[in-house]
């Protein structure tokens, strides 16, 4: 219930009656001169302290994952500095030639200049405000439809427990999420605006240009459109309400709008084959986050949850059960059972519908109005949320960075305290760049990306993590390798390996097999990360 | 109402067209090959246009030199009476056909009828009804008619080429023409081209054996430098020469002595078509060398290279204990790619000398059921020394059976193969008692016990031998 009080509210007796000090402006009867889209409701304030911790807790409390996040930093530096973009795979050796459709360059390239300004601050900070504002686009729709911050907390916090494994890595993927969102948001809005005909192609545009996920959107849109199709039909029996129906074809217009918008990249139709195809390149099958979703994930607990909640408030909910929200359920619910990468897709929807449901059945159960009435907005509480998002910003590693450089301190010094994994090989990278390997470097997947970033200049390493990249043949020896599968030594030696750099909590056993191996060397070992050298160098 | 009902549609189907020619127009602009993958994502069906071949006949790496203090003329007749393809008739392995056509080439004919003739070994590898004569039906048949081409099956199943593209590279350095018929269960018309075509899409740059595949590839491409595969991975003939090199020496096919011969022959490649960067041309010649260094202290007393020569001195100072005939495959092996390689490339020329010494000792004592257990890397030795004298050992045969015809003693096949054992003599006077000239070479041409082999023969033997010209020109010397 909103506390504010409106110049109407008060009396003149209620003047009268107090200690006035005409010095003393008195608020209460300041009026709100700001128009109305400046305004917003006092929940606002409380959704803007939510989401500011959301944002403070991705970009100062989680470090920076260690695995892709410095591949596509290293594709974006890469694509600055030779303004060129690859057809073929440019920086792992063995994947020299295989067809490159980079579907996340611009969000690379965004990265990389942001990397140039404000250092690694700048991949918290991003990634921290797509989470953020993904999650206050969804958490604001759920509230606008039910006019409850209980519930649309509770959609917030079901999707962000559904999500939070799929927050771990700082990935383009965030740029997607958070589009997403913003569609969801907008097919989920009562009222239909002009300006997505605009906002709709002009995000997709975008969208296919920062990361493949944008045929998820088209795919988002195009459930609407047969859900809604569906419900005509099931309403009313005829075909031709199919064709009357203005938000049938709204949908459907949106639809295609956003796959023709899809086409403004560089690679074209091209990005829809790599896109399509992405998902059935078997070297994914080797990495647990494309493989199915299971109950033994902490990720497939929390689906599990979302479905048996969802399952439960669809049972008890008055409103009405739209196509649409079963078809996206069902579908997005099965590729995410497919490979628990697509979990990602079904958060939201299951936090939203939960949400709306949940709120319906507690209206119906309270005995409360089906539609309350609107919360009252001010510009008081819009300058509060300003207010709170700029605190936030100052707290965040970029306004660190911006602080410094204000008072012309070293922005070197803020961001070097910039917290990255404890996994990724920092100092192993730092060895390699005072001591260069000569060849191909052996390492796991998840650090080839830092070494590639950080190692010297023109560090070879066998894999890295855009594990699609790299032929089968290549692929299938690495896992090979790295499970010390018999043979595993005569394989390094086949690819003229002469350098191993591996960590020691996880590869324990190679590194034992290591030491006690003749033909190799411990050559540096620290913070659990060890290089080994052959002790005969293989002629390069 | 109706007026803007009407309107509503026009412009929903306007949207409709304008998305379809959105699509159209992206479609027209993808690049043939990324059209060819999105139709195959669309269709299911595989869409792949393999490079164009612009040759009729497979290149030919010519020997560059006649050496006979290498090898002479008796020495190699005695060595390759030793190699030639006297097969029995059936399960005949198509790895033990290959090598002896590689070495035979298509072309080879024999007076002796018990050795199958170079169209014969080809047919068994090209035509599938020819394999099933030799193999029966049990046995799945060599070639497979895919929708890309003709894929030859290999592996350690029964009846199959051992090593990927072995088939081809044999096929091409024995000569065979890119319109040869090849009948495969399913595709009776086919030709090599859809063999090579199967080849080029299947060949992958990371698999385990690729010198065959660089040797199939090396012959027909040029003076294509690129072409993409069926994986859509752009593939150079830089890739392949830098894969050759790739790890350590010691693997590879046959002590990864044929990735130093594949090696060698792309550098010949590159020297008319240019079809190495500078650079991969020249980490190439480095390599090279480090295998000419390597032989250099890696021989033993008496002349033959260790199979573990890529251990350098260690091979000399520790050797290992394996079965003889693995210096048999890397002596005759390393004698190969020398003959094809220009002097710089060359240990001291006696060391040369000795290593031939040692394998035509080695090759020209064994029985021939020695020989037939180990035909593969003995059939390198006859292909090695040929080459050294600069011929082709179809070529070098036909004018020394002119000269020193068959002569057949008794009915089995062991008897004639023994006979033929003696008219190789190693002795120089031998030789020189032997006619000359064609004439007197048909007179001294025994009956066949085969009129319709024997006449084939004779109408052979009344053709000059004439050395082919080399098709890639040798480097200054």
């Amino acid at each position: 219930m909103s506390t504010s009080v409106t110049e109407a509210d008060v009396t003149d007796a209620d003047i009268s009656e107090r200690d006035y000090d005409p010095s003393i402006p008195d608020v209460s009867l300041l009026e709100d001169k700001l128009p109305d889209w400046f305004r917003l409701p006092a929940v606002s304030a409380g959704f803007a302290f939510l989401m500011g911790l959301t944002f403070f807790f991705f970009d100062r409390l989680r470090p920076i994952g260690h695995t892709d996040v410095w591949g596509h930093l290293s594709y974006g530096r890469r694509l600055w500095e030779t303004g060129l973009m690859p057809t073929t795979e440019p920086l792992m050796p063995l994947s020299a030639g295989v067809p490159f459709v980079n579907s996340s360059w611009l969000s690379q390239l965004i990265t990389y200049a942001g990397y140039l300004v404000v250092g690694k601050a700048a991949i918290t900070f991003l990634f921290a405000t797509c989470v953020a504002g993904a999650l206050g686009v969804l958490t604001r729709r759920i509230y606008s439809r039910t006019h409850s911050s209980i519930f649309a907390l509770g959609g917030f916090s079901l999707t962000m427990w559904v999500e939070y494994q799929q927050f771990a890595v700082q990935r383009p993927q965030i740029v997607g999420f958070l589009f997403y969102c913003v569609l969801l948001a907008m097919l989920l809005h009562r009222e239909w605006s002009r300006r997505n005909w605009v906002i709709v192609p002009v995000m997709f545009a975008l969208w296919a240009n920062m990361h493949g996920s944008f045929i998820v959107g088209v795919g988002l849109l195009g459930c609407f459109a047969v859900g809604r199709a569906a419900d005509l039909l099931r309403r009313t029996g005829q075909l031709g309400s199919l064709v009357r129906d203005n938000k049938l074809r709204r949908l459907v217009l949106l639809t295609e709008l956003a796959a023709v918008a899809g086409l403004l990249n560089p690679y074209g139709l091209a990005l829809y084959s790599e896109v399509l195809s992405f998902g059935s390149n078997p070297n994914l099958q080797a990495i647990i986050e494309w493989q199915s979703l299971t109950l033994r994930l902490s990720q497939g607990q929390a689906a599990a949850a979302a479905g048996l909640i969802l399952f439960i408030v669809y049972r008890i909910s008055p409103r009405r059960v739209l196509t649409a929200e079963v078809l996206t359920l069902v579908v997005f619910g099965a590729a995410a059972l497919w490979t628990s990468r697509m979990l990602v897709w079904w958060g939201p929807l299951a936090g939203c519908f939960a949400a709306i449901h949940g709120a319906a059945a507690w209206r119906k159960w309270q005995g409360l109005a089906i539609a309350p009435e609107p919360p009252q907005r001010a510009s008081l509480w819009t300058v509060v949320v300003l207010g709170v998002t700029f605190i936030f910003f100052e707290l965040s590693h970029v306004g660190s960075v911006t602080l410094a450089l204000a008072a012309g301190k070293d922005v070197e010094k803020v961001t070097s305290r910039i917290p990255v994994s404890r996994l990724t090989p920092v100092v192993a990278a730092e060895y390699l760049k005072e001591n260069p390997p000569s060849g191909l470097v052996f390492c796991t997947y998840e650090w080839g990306d830092y070494l590639m970033w950080a190692g010297p200049e023109d560090l070879k390493v066998m894999v890295a993590s855009h594990c699609h990249l790299v032929p089968k043949d290549v692929w299938d020896d690495y896992v090979g390798i790295v499970q010390l599968q018999s043979g595993w030594s005569a394989m390094l030696e086949r690819y003229g390996i002469n350098t191993v750099v591996i960590d020691e909590e996880f590869r324990e056993a190679m590194v034992h097999r290591l030491h006690e191996d003749k033909d190799w060397k411990l050559l540096f070992r620290q913070d659990g990360q060890a290089i080994f050298e052959r002790v005969k160098p293989i002629e390069i | 109402m109706k007026k803007q009902q009407n309107s509503k549609l026009t412009g929903f189907l306007a949207v409709q067209l304008a998305t379809c020619g959105a699509f159209a127009v992206a479609w027209l602009t993808l690049a043939p090959v990324q059209a060819e993958r999105f139709t195959e994502l669309v269709t299911g069906e595989i869409k792949y246009s393999p490079p164009k071949i612009e040759r009729q006949e497979p290149l030919v790496i010519a020997p560059l030199y006649d050496d006979p203090g290498v090898v002479s003329d008796e020495e190699l007749a005695a060595v390759l009476v030793q190699v030639q393809p006297r097969f029995p008739p059936n399960n005949l392995r198509p790895n033990h056909v290959e090598h002896a056509l590689r070495t035979w080439h298509v072309d080879a004919e024999f007076q002796d009828p018990a050795v199958m003739s170079g169209t014969d070994m080809r047919d068994l590898l090209l035509d599938n009804g020819r394999f099933m004569l030799s193999w029966g039906p049990d046995i799945p048949p060599l070639l497979e008619d895919r929708p890309t081409g003709v894929y030859v099956r290999w592996g350690h199943e029964t009846g199959a080429s051992v090593h990927h593209d072995h088939t081809l590279a044999c096929l091409s350095e024995a000569g065979v023409a890119l319109d040869q018929p090849v009948r495969s269960p399913g595709r009776p018309n086919g030709t090599l081209q859809q063999m090579i075509e199967q080849a080029i899409y299947d060949f992958d740059l990371d698999e385990r054996e690729t010198e065959w595949s660089a040797m199939g590839f090396g012959l027909w491409l040029p003076p294509q430098k690129e072409w993409v595969n069926g994986h859509r991975r752009n593939l150079s003939f830089d890739m392949i020469a830098r894969r050759q090199m790739r790890g350590g020496k010691t693997y590879g096919v046959c002590g990864g002595t044929h990735r130093v011969y594949s090696l060698m022959s792309l550098v010949r490649l590159d020297d008319e078509f240019d079809i190495l960067s500078d650079e991969v041309r020249g980490e190439a010649m480095d390599y090279l060398r480090s295998v000419r260094d390597i032989l250099i202290v890696t021989q033993h007393e008496d002349g033959h290279w260790p199979y573990n020569w890529p251990d350098g001195e260690a091979a000399l100072e520790k050797p290992e204990n394996y079965e003889a005939y693995k210096d048999v495959i890397a002596t005759g092996h390393h004698l190969e790619w020398l003959a094809i390689a220009p002097k710089e490339l060359h240990p001291p020329h006696e060391m040369i000398q000795k290593a031939a010494d040692w394998i035509i000792e080695n090759t020209t004592s064994k029985t021939k059921a020695e020989i037939l257990d180990n035909y593969t890397f003995y059939s390198h030795v006859g292909n090695a020394l040929s080459l050294w004298r600069k011929t082709r050992a179809p070529v070098f045969w036909k004018k020394w059976e002119a000269e020193h015809p068959f002569q057949p003693e008794g009915t089995d096949e062991v008897a004639a193969t023994d006979k033929v054992d003696q008219n190789a003599a190693l002795s120089t006077e031998a030789a020189e008692e032997v006619p000359t000239d064609t004439a007197a070479a048909e007179e001294t041409t025994p009956v066949e016990t085969e009129p319709e082999a024997a006449g084939k023969n004779a109408e052979k033997n009344t053709e000059t031998s004439v050395e082919p010209a080399p098709l890639i020109v040798p480097p200054e010397l």
